[in-house]
This record gives structure tokens, C-alpha cells and sequence, in this order.
């Protein structure tokens, strides 16, 4: 970014602006925009058809999910008896467990785990990625190898000696096992590393060491700023990967009010002996996915924010 | 190659790459850069509990035969001997894998890139509603992905065939036949990944002086050669680490494959973490473990080489073509 | 080995099946709405074959969400007050059971074993031994059951349901074709040719056969193959026999239902497959019993085929030595390591060997091994989903005496069952002759079956 920034300066930049093309860019400009348009719309509807089939799914009766040809509307109009059922309002069941089922008390489960869990990831992944983009210090690389190293093997290979040690600590039941092995991760740090090193230039960082910034300081109060957008990034995928994580929970979380939505959900899912309950599956996934819709939907704008307002340009 | 040194190949430290220092002046060198030191600490600590137990637990457990409850049998080799020679799937589940790395590797990331590069267009009314769709797909749950694919693709009641029969096409065996279901996965693979990826991209493309585009704009660049000229070597250190992941979890690909095909049909579909999964849920555990090792290397011999192609991408110093 | 001989069984059984007939005669009990409905609050007060002294203590079960034991274990509580059963809901137990073996701790006192898992279990030493009261009452419970959970003279679980396999059909659907009825001495290659006049007349099927073979559809083979004397593995389950001449002979049949291309084409517990039987497009299926409960749960119309179906032998496979076939079916099983073994063995014994646990299951929906239950009370078990005056149950008993005490589910028959999909789709397209389909196939279970028996020791 140092040379981007001096290769900018060094554009010279012309007092008139070419006018007499301003019109035929114009149009191009219209006749590009509106195939853009075209373009993102088409794909919008693919990605949204499977999204809609899980809303609409929710508002089926069972007997119009399970269809020899599937269909794109209930023939007699949404329900919401799966919601009131999950809900448990005024709807009685033979369903059994399903009084202890608390399908608010599970989101919001969900939302404690992957908020702390991601603060801490973020932080610490930030910190670390500026050091290993920006400051030079004995055996930087080969820290720094070993890191992308601990990524290749694979996850599976750990599961059972980490269950084990999840055992020993006694964190059986709690949200630490979330928590705490994963708040400096190899991809967090590594995606950390690339983003600043192709964002923040050596001159700013300098600059403040001149001026007798400390380090912590530089990262809370020039980096972390201007890495804004990269945070968010990178706090989303946490957020809703941790959310959704489903295999370690399901073992590690059996008491039923600590359990996460997806692991109280997937008892719906049916097993190689019992049917699924699709609709009970559908709607609670909906409700499920509601939150994480918001957070994305809010927190997106930030990743554009970003550099523009930083502090580069001041 | 610009001042500073890239941080990879490996073997070359950045400290006096010119001289040699004594052990004194690096130790002190050490003690001066205590707080980078404790900076990155976190990462080592957590890996120093909750990595290298399970690490060295792998790696006896690849040489032993051992179920839980029991003590481990030293078996030496054998279970690494076992796998290669006789394992039924390994190199079946190999090819299939590498095979779908290597279609769904560069269409993917372009992809994206291409997709986030439209999403970043200046002028772009609803961004933020476009962004959002194309992240759906990460957010929900796959298990009921995987259902609406299947009803998608059904070969005989599914949505895709019954719109091919309307214009007199198919039925197509989205599912059941080989090379129509590595198609169907790769699909779901971009549908659901495409996302993130965007996000990732929209991350390191924010971090893009605007004023570059203005100053190309005026030399007359055209908007292809305004990405090759700029964005792309801006964000090649971002794209870097996207090949390097992508490589990584496409190898270690599992749960879309499982809940779609299931490996089938007639195990063509079939992932080589597939395989180690079903060798660790039937008990044979050393097996298992020297499966995912034999993963790691190959793991490990690819992304060596994409580092060894792709090492000027490590910084965006130089990068850019005046 | 076998506790029972095979004659004494027959004798019990048919004693039911004479008393079900009987029944029969009588106006049929009142259907339930629901097979998951708890009945606990019918249970017949029955001779208590459970030890009299104070029961105390907390049971946990694992299995999954609506569940039999579910239902017995509120009636264990309500018998005795000091107890307390727990059954959190586990989407894939079988993982959990894994993780918590491997770090010693966080067992729960019981789960729902498959029989071949109970095999390869019992071989690992992790399971508890409850020979005792399974002894005790062994002259009680159905023996082909016993074999599952018995390994080197001893028993390791409590037998859990019977799956004698039935040919479910509808015979509204074959009359509209103008064709049948299915007469119980049909042979096969009349029910196949019924099969495509049914499907060409109607678009009905009288059976299901998804291409990639996994599912309902392994019956087409796996039907012939025990008919005909077949096993998968010896009882040692250290010799692998499924590609001997019995087994070439059942793909030959299971090639000839596929080329007549009338068979359901859908994915097993895919919506198009329940789409397909609510929209009377499934005229027919082979099917173990404990598939009523799940029938019963989505056929809740008359339009949809409730009431409207009948059960009974499997059509006649020439030189077969018995009319059904096992598929499924469970055992209650529990941990050697278990610090409570008394209540937990009280518990089984409650629930599949006396009349009140038979009866809380029975009215689940599975069919419990309990023999006395079977003579007296099954004949009353509740169903909506077959026609008022059809003898259900004395069909059900009718295959339950066709089972066979030499079919072996050891180890190697879950591997060889989990790899049908893989070899068989080739041999049924013709891509592959069946006897070097057959040939890979047993090839790739030898392998895979001694790699996991090895790993076993």
C-alpha cells in the first residue's frame, strides 16, 4: 500500500476533465449499470430460491412438505403451526420432550457462545496479524510457518484427544471449550496478516513509533480504526461459524438449557430410523437464521466503511 | 521485489539475513521486541494446550492399534503400510478429491472476485441487499441446503429436471451418475461458499484507494485493465491466503459431499475425509489417524507448491504496473 | 447356542397366532390418532416379574427424539417413584457413545444398539453383561432376537424389537388395475408381472427401488438372499459368504424387479418417497414392522391410504427356505463399566420382559421379543393403517415364524450392508455381469470386514 500510495501521488492528475466524451460514457456507462442490474438480479433469485423453500417450508403442513413433486405455494395458504408449536402456544402435542423445549432460551444460547467467542477472536487474531504483517523481530518467519503449519492437519485427527482434555479441565457443559482454544486461530491470524499488510502503509506506523506511540496503542488506535472493514469480515465468518457449529456442541453441551439451537434442532432431523420432522426443522431454523440475517444486514456497511473514514487520509 | 524481505521461503530469517549474529545480539534483539513477542503469544499458549496433546495423541495413535478404553498396541508402520497398499478407497477418494480441487479451486475464488468487484461498483444502488443474498446461503443451516438440493435435483421429482422435461431436455442424473453429481457438487459447493469469499474479497477490496481507479480512469484505462492493473495486485496478498484456505478446506471437504451424495453414487463421490471419518465411526482408529496424516502431507506438498509459484504475493509491494 | 430350539418357538408363536385369529373375529380395537402416543396410562397390571425390593436412582438413555424406551421409562417411573429416567434428545449418539468412551466419563446407562453393532461391541469388551436376566427369561423372548445379542455364550444387551419383513400392499391400488388380489402363494415372477401392470395401468408401484440402492430398496435383494438360506457372514463373522451362489441367485432376482422399471424411484424418507405413498403412488412395498409407527405418523387420511393396506407374507422365491427377512430391529444395551448395573439390568427386565414394558413399547409401534405378550395382548395392538378386518398381527406372526435362527448380523454384515449402494447400482444397469459385481463386492467386505475384526482384538 506504501508504493499504491505514492504511485497515486504520482499520477499527474489532469485540471480538465476529457467533456466532450461525457456523453457517450454516459450511456455506456447506463447500458453497463443495466446489465449489472440484469445480471445480479438473475443470480439474486438462485440464491435466494433455497432460502425462500426454508421460509415457505415453515409455513407448511407436513403433508404438503412431503410431496411427490414439490411445491412452490401451500395450495391452502401459509400456516404457522410449526412457529406455535415450537413456541408451544395454546397448541397441545404428542410429541414427546417437546414441553421441554425452548426454542428462545436456545438462540439466545447461541448468541452469548458466538458473541464472546468472536470478541476474543478478533482481538486477538488482530493483534497478532499486525505484528506478523508489520514488525520485524527474531524468528518472525518461522513463528509465523508454524502457524500456517498447525492449518493442514486435519480436524478430525484432534477430536477424540480433544474431547478428552475437554474432559480433564472439567469444562464439560460450559462454553469454555468455544471460548478459549480458538481465540487466536491459525486462519484468523493469517487473514489478519494479509489484510493489513495490502491496507496499512509501514509510513503510518512509523510515523506514530516516531512520535513515541506504544504499540498497543498503535494497534488500538490506528489499526484497529482503519482495519474496521477486516474485522467485521472476519468477526462475521467467526459469528457465524461458531453459531451454527454443530458436531462439538452436540457432544460437549448435553444439559438441556445450555444446549445451542443447533444442536436442540437436529433432534428434527430424523435418523436412519425415524422421519424427519421437516416442518419443526424449518421453522426453527428460520428462527435460527433471523438473527444472524440482522447481524450481517448491520454489520456489512462497516466492511466498506472502512479506510475511507480512517485515518490514513487525515 | 521491494525492500522488505517476504516472510516466506521459510528457511531465510529475517533477522540478518546479511550477517550472522552471535546468540547474545539476538537474544537481545528478542528482549527488545518483548511486546511482538507477546503479542502473537496467545496463538502459541492455546496451541501449546489444546494442539500438541491431541498432536502427539495423533501421532501414537497412527502407529498403534487402539480403540477407547483399551491401551494402545505399538504396531509400527503397519496401519501407514495398510492404507497405502490395500485401502480400497484411498486412492479412489484422492483422485475424486484433487479432481474436484482443481474445478472448483479457480472457478470459485474468479468467482467470487468477479462477483465482488461488481458488488463494489461505485454507483451500485441496494449493495447492501445484494451483499445479504449472496451470504444466505452461509447462514443457513445445511442440513436443509442439503434438502432443497435434493429436491432441486431429483432426477425423477425434482425441480430442475421437471423445467429441462417443459423444453424437451433430460431427465439429467443430477445424482446418480458420476459425473452429473461432481457437477451438482460442485454447485453446491459455489453456492454456498460463494459468499464468504465475497465477503472476504469486498474486505480487502475496501482497502483500495479509490483515487488509483481515478488516476487509471484518466489515463485511459479500460475497467478489465483497471482490474488487472490494480485491484488484482492490491488484493493478492488477501488472494493468496484465499487459495491457501480454500485448498485446505477443500481437502478436508466433508459435509456438503455427505449430506448431497453421501460419496455416492457408487462411492464416485466419495472425499477423502469421507473415508477417514467412516474409518474412525468403525473403530479402527490407528487407521483413522494415519489416514488424516497421509491427508496432511498431501495437504502440506500442495500448498508448498502454491507458496513456491505464488511467493510474490505475499505483500503488494511492487505489485502494481505504473 | 441357540437357547431355543426353533420347534419351541414355532409352537409358542403359533399358539399366538391361533389366538390372533381368534381375535381377529371380535370388533377391532379403537385405532389411535398417533403410534407416539404415550400409553402409559393403559398398562395392564401384570404378574411382576421385577425383583419387589425399593428401586432408587437415575437411568439415562440415549437414542433418539420419540422413542419407545422413552415411553417405558415413564412407566418405570411411575412404577417405582424413587426412580428417575432421563432421556436427553442425541441427534448421532453412536458419535457420543465413541467421544465419551474414548475420555472415560459422560456414558449414559443405556442405548439403542444396532444388532450388528451389538456384535462388534460385545467383541470390544465395552458392553455390559447381562446374561443373567436375559437367562431368565430366555424362554420368553424370540430367539432369533437372543442370537443378536449373544456372543461367546453370553448375553450383551436385552433383545430390543422383532423385524420380521412383510409384504405391505394396497389392494384398492392392484384392483383399480385390474389385477390381483396378491394371493399369500404368489411367486415372485407373478408379482413382478403384477408389478408392471399395476404400474403401467395405474402409476402406482408395487415396490421400491431407488437407483442408487440404498434404503427400502436393499430388500428387493436382501428379501431373496434370506429367503434363500443366505448369509452375509458365518457365525463367527469371520468368513464373508454374500457373494456365493445364494447370493448371485438373490441379485438375479433383485436385477429382474429392477428391469421391469415399475419399482419407486425415490430416495428413502424423501418427500417424493412419503409424497408417493400419501399420493397413492406406492400400491406395494416389502416392510419391517417398525415401519407402521412411521407410516401412522404421516397417513393420516383415509385419502392417503389409512386403513387401506394389508400386510402379509413375502411372495414365494423358488427354493426358499423361509418367506420374511430381518432389516433393523435394536437392542438395549448398556456399558461394562456401568456403576449400577442392578437397576439398570431391573430396567431392561421391565421392558421386554414383563407384560407392562411389552405393552408400552408394543403400543409405540415396535414389536417386543416378549412372547407371552405376543400370545395375549399383541392381537390388540393399536394401528390405523391397515384395513378394520385384516389380521395384522397374525400376519406379523406368520413371518415371525418364517425367521431364521442361522442368519448371522455380525461385524461384517454392517459393512457389507453400508456398501450395497456402491457395487450393486452397476450390476442392476447390466454394466457389470453379477457374478463379477458380486465377486467385487464380496472382495471389497473381505477386506474391509478382517481390517475391522483385526482392529476389534
Amino acid at each position: 500500500m506504501a508504493t499504491q500510495m505514492s504511485s497515486a501521488a504520482t499520477v499527474p492528475v489532469p485540471t480538465r476533465p476529457a467533456v466532450k466524451t461525457r456523453r457517450s460514457v454516459n450511456a455506456r456507462q447506463v447500458i453497463r449499470y443495466g446489465l449489472l442490474y440484469a445480471f445480479l438480479i438473475a443470480l439474486s433469485i438462485i440464491f435466494l430460491f433455497p432460502f425462500y423453500s426454508m421460509v415457505i417450508g415453515s409455513m407448511m403442513p407436513k403433508d404438503e412438505l412431503f410431496r411427490l413433486y414439490p411445491v412452490l405455494w401451500p395450495p391452502d395458504g401459509p400456516t404457522l403451526t410449526a412457529y406455535r408449536l415450537l413456541l408451544k402456544i395454546d397448541v397441545t402435542t404428542t410429541i414427546q420432550n417437546l414441553e421441554r423445549f425452548h426454542i428462545l432460551r436456545y438462540i439466545f444460547n447461541s448468541l452469548l457462545l458466538a458473541t464472546v467467542a468472536v470478541l476474543l477472536q478478533v482481538f486477538f487474531n488482530t493483534l497478532a496479524g499486525y505484528v506478523f504483517a508489520k514488525r520485524q523481530f527474531p524468528f518472525k518467519n518461522q513463528l509465523f510457518a508454524f502457524i500456517l503449519l498447525t492449518m493442514l492437519m486435519p480436524t478430525a485427527i484432534n477430536f477424540v484427544p480433544f474431547y478428552i482434555l475437554i474432559g480433564r479441565l472439567g469444562w464439560m457443559n460450559t462454553y469454555l471449550p468455544f471460548w478459549i482454544p480458538g481465540a487466536a486461530s491459525a486462519f484468523g491470524i493469517f487473514m489478519m496478516r494479509q489484510f493489513i499488510v495490502s491496507t496499512i502503509p509501514d509510513e503510518l506506523i512509523d510515523s506514530a513509533t516516531i512520535d513515541g506511540a506504544s504499540q498497543i496503542m498503535i494497534v488500538t488506535r490506528i489499526v484497529m480504526p482503519i482495519m474496521a472493514g477486516g474485522m467485521v469480515v472476519l468477526g462475521i465468518l467467526g459469528f457465524v461459524s461458531v453459531y451454527n457449529e454443530f458436531v462439538l456442541s452436540s457432544l460437549i453441551l448435553k444439559d438441556n438449557d445450555i444446549r445451542t439451537v443447533q444442536v436442540a434442532l437436529a433432534n428434527f432431523k430424523g435418523t436412519s430410523i425415524r422421519a424427519p420432522m421437516y416442518d419443526l426443522m424449518f421453522a426453527g431454523s428460520v428462527m435460527a437464521t433471523i438473527p444472524l440475517l440482522l447481524i450481517f444486514f448491520v454489520f456489512q456497511r462497516k466492511i466498506i466503511q472502512g479506510i475511507m473514514s480512517g485515518a490514513i487520509k487525515g | 521485489m521491494a525492500a522488505k524481505a517476504p516472510p516466506l521461503p521459510v528457511s531465510r530469517s529475517s533477522v540478518g539475513a546479511h550477517r550472522r549474529p552471535d546468540a547474545r545480539s539476538v537474544l537481545r534483539e528478542m528482549w527488545k521486541h518483548r511486546t511482538d513477542y507477546l503479542f502473537i503469544s496467545p496463538f502459541y499458549i492455546l496451541f501449546a494446550v489444546f494442539g500438541i496433546y491431541p498432536l502427539l495423541f495423533g501421532i501414537q495413535l497412527s502407529l498403534s492399534r487402539w480403540q477407547p478404553g483399551r491401551d494402545m498396541t505399538w504396531v509400527g508402520l503397519q496401519n501407514y503400510q495398510t492404507l497405502i497398499f490395500t485401502d480400497p478407497e484411498l486412492g479412489r477418494a484422492l483422485l475424486n478429491t484433487l479432481a474436484m480441487l482443481l474445478w472448483i479451486l479457480p472457478t470459485g475464488l474468479g468467482g467470487a472476485l468477479i462477483l465482488a468487484v461488481m458488488l463494489n461498483a461505485r454507483r451500485l444502488a441496494g449493495r447492501g441487499f445484494f451483499r445479504t443474498i449472496f451470504f444466505l446461503p452461509f447462514v443457513t443451516s445445511q442440513v436443509i441446503v442439503a434438502i432443497v438440493f435434493q429436491q432441486l435435483l431429483d432426477k425423477n421429482y425434482g425441480w430442475v429436471n421437471l423445467l429441462l422435461g417443459k423444453i424437451g431436455l433430460g431427465p439429467v442424473p443430477w445424482l446418480t451418475e458420476t459425473i452429473p453429481a461432481q457437477i451438482s457438487i460442485t454447485l453446491l459447493l459455489h453456492w454456498m461458499g460463494i459468499g464468504t469469499n465475497v465477503l472476504i474479497f469486498l474486505g480487502a477490496l475496501q482497502s483500495i484507494d479509490r483515487e488509483l481507479y481515478e488516476a487509471a480512469e484518466i489515463d485511459g484505462a479500460t475497467s478489465t485493465q483497471q482490474f488487472f492493473n490494480v485491484t488484482f495486485p492490491l488484493i493478492r496478498p488477501v488472494m493468496l491466503f484465499m487459495v491457501i484456505t480454500a485448498t485446505i478446506g477443500l481437502i478436508n471437504l466433508y459435509a456438503p459431499v455427505k449430506l448431497l451424495t453421501n460419496g455416492g453414487p457408487e462411492g464416485t463421490t466419495l472425499t477423502l475425509f469421507m473415508r477417514m471419518i467412516d474409518l474412525m465411526t468403525s473403530v479402527r482408529y490407528g487407521e483413522g489417524a494415519g489416514f488424516g496424516f497421509i491427508m496432511g502431507g498431501i495437504v502440506l506438498l500442495i500448498t508448498l507448491l502454491q507458496m513456491k509459484f505464488l511467493s510474490g504475493w505475499w505483500t503488494v509491494e511492487g505489485n502494481l504496473k505504473q | 447356542m441357540k437357547p431355543v430350539s426353533r420347534r419351541e418357538f414355532l409352537k409358542v408363536a403359533g399358539l399366538g397366532a391361533a389366538a390372533t385369529a381368534l381375535a381377529a373375529c371380535a370388533p377391532s380395537a379403537a385405532p389411535a390418532p398417533n403410534p407416539a402416543e404415550p400409553a402409559a396410562g393403559e398398562v395392564k397390571e401384570a404378574p411382576a416379574a421385577v425383583s419387589s425390593g425399593e428401586l432408587e436412582g437415575k437411568l439415562v438413555f440415549w437414542g433418539h427424539q420419540d422413542h419407545p424406551i422413552y415411553s417405558a421409562g415413564q412407566a418405570f417411573m411411575k412404577k417405582y417413584p424413587k426412580v428417575v429416567f432421563e432421556q436427553p434428545e442425541m441427534a448421532e449418539w453412536d458419535k457420543a457413545v465413541e467421544s465419551a468412551l474414548a475420555a472415560g466419563s459422560g456414558l449414559p446407562d443405556m442405548v439403542w444398539h444396532e444388532a450388528t453393532n451389538v456384535q462388534r461391541d460385545a467383541r470390544r469388551g465395552i458392553l455390559l453383561d447381562v446374561t443373567d436376566v436375559v437367562k431368565k427369561h430366555e424362554a420368553e423372548l424370540a430367539p432369533a432376537k437372543l442370537s443378536e445379542a449373544l456372543y461367546q455364550g453370553k448375553y450383551w444387551g436385552m433383545p430390543g424389537d422383532i423385524t420380521p419383513n412383510n409384504l405391505w400392499w394396497r389392494p384398492d391400488l392392484v384392483e383399480k388395475a385390474g389385477v390381483g388380489p396378491i394371493t399369500e402363494d404368489i411367486k415372485y415372477d407373478e408379482f413382478l408381472q403384477m408389478a408392471k401392470e399395476v404400474k403401467a395401468k395405474t402409476d402406482a408401484s408395487l415396490f421400491v427401488m431407488e437407483e442408487t440402492f440404498d434404503g427400502q430398496g436393499t430388500l428387493m435383494f436382501a428379501v431373496p438372499f434370506y429367503a434363500l438360506g443366505g448369509n452375509f457372514t458365518d457365525e463367527t463373522g469371520e468368513q464373508v459368504l454374500l457373494d456365493n451362489e445364494i447370493g448371485m441367485q438373490a441379485m438375479e432376482y433383485a436385477k429382474q424387479a429392477w428391469d421391469t422399471g415399475a419399482g419407486l424411484n425415490a430416495g428413502w424418507f424423501s418427500p417424493p418417497y412419503w409424497g408417493a405413498i400419501k399420493e397413492n403412488k406406492l400400491a406395494g412395498t416389502y416392510s419391517p414392522p417398525w415401519m407402521r409407527g412411521f407410516f401412522q405418523t404421516e397417513v393420516t387420511t383415509p385419502e392417503q391410504g389409512q386403513g387401506k393396506w394389508r400386510n402379509q407374507l413375502v411372495p414365494v422365491y423358488p427354493g426358499a427356505v423361509a418367506r420374511t427377512n430381518v432389516w433393523g430391529g435394536a437392542t438395549l444395551v448398556s456399558f461394562s463399566t456401568n456403576p449400577q448395573p442392578d437397576l439398570v439390568k431391573a430396567f431392561m427386565e421391565f421392558t421386554f420382559c414383563t407384560m407392562e414394558g411389552a405393552q408400552v413399547t408394543g403400543d409405540w409401534g415396535i414389536i417386543p421379543p416378549y412372547i407371552p405378550w405376543l400370545k395375549s395382548e399383541f392381537k390388540n395392538a393399536k394401528q390405523t393403517l391397515f384395513e378394520a378386518g385384516w389380521d395384522w398381527t397374525g400376519e406379523v406372526v406368520k413371518a415371525m415364524n418364517q425367521m431364521r435362527n442361522d442368519f448371522y448380523r455380525m461385524p461384517g454384515y454392517g459393512i457389507a450392508y453400508g456398501a450395497l449402494g456402491k457395487f450393486v447400482p452397476a450390476m442392476l444397469r447390466g454394466e457389470k455381469s453379477i457374478k463379477d459385481g458380486m465377486k467385487e463386492y464380496g472382495d471389497y467386505v473381505r477386506s474391509e470386514n478382517a481390517k475391522l475384526l483385526e482392529s476389534l482384538k
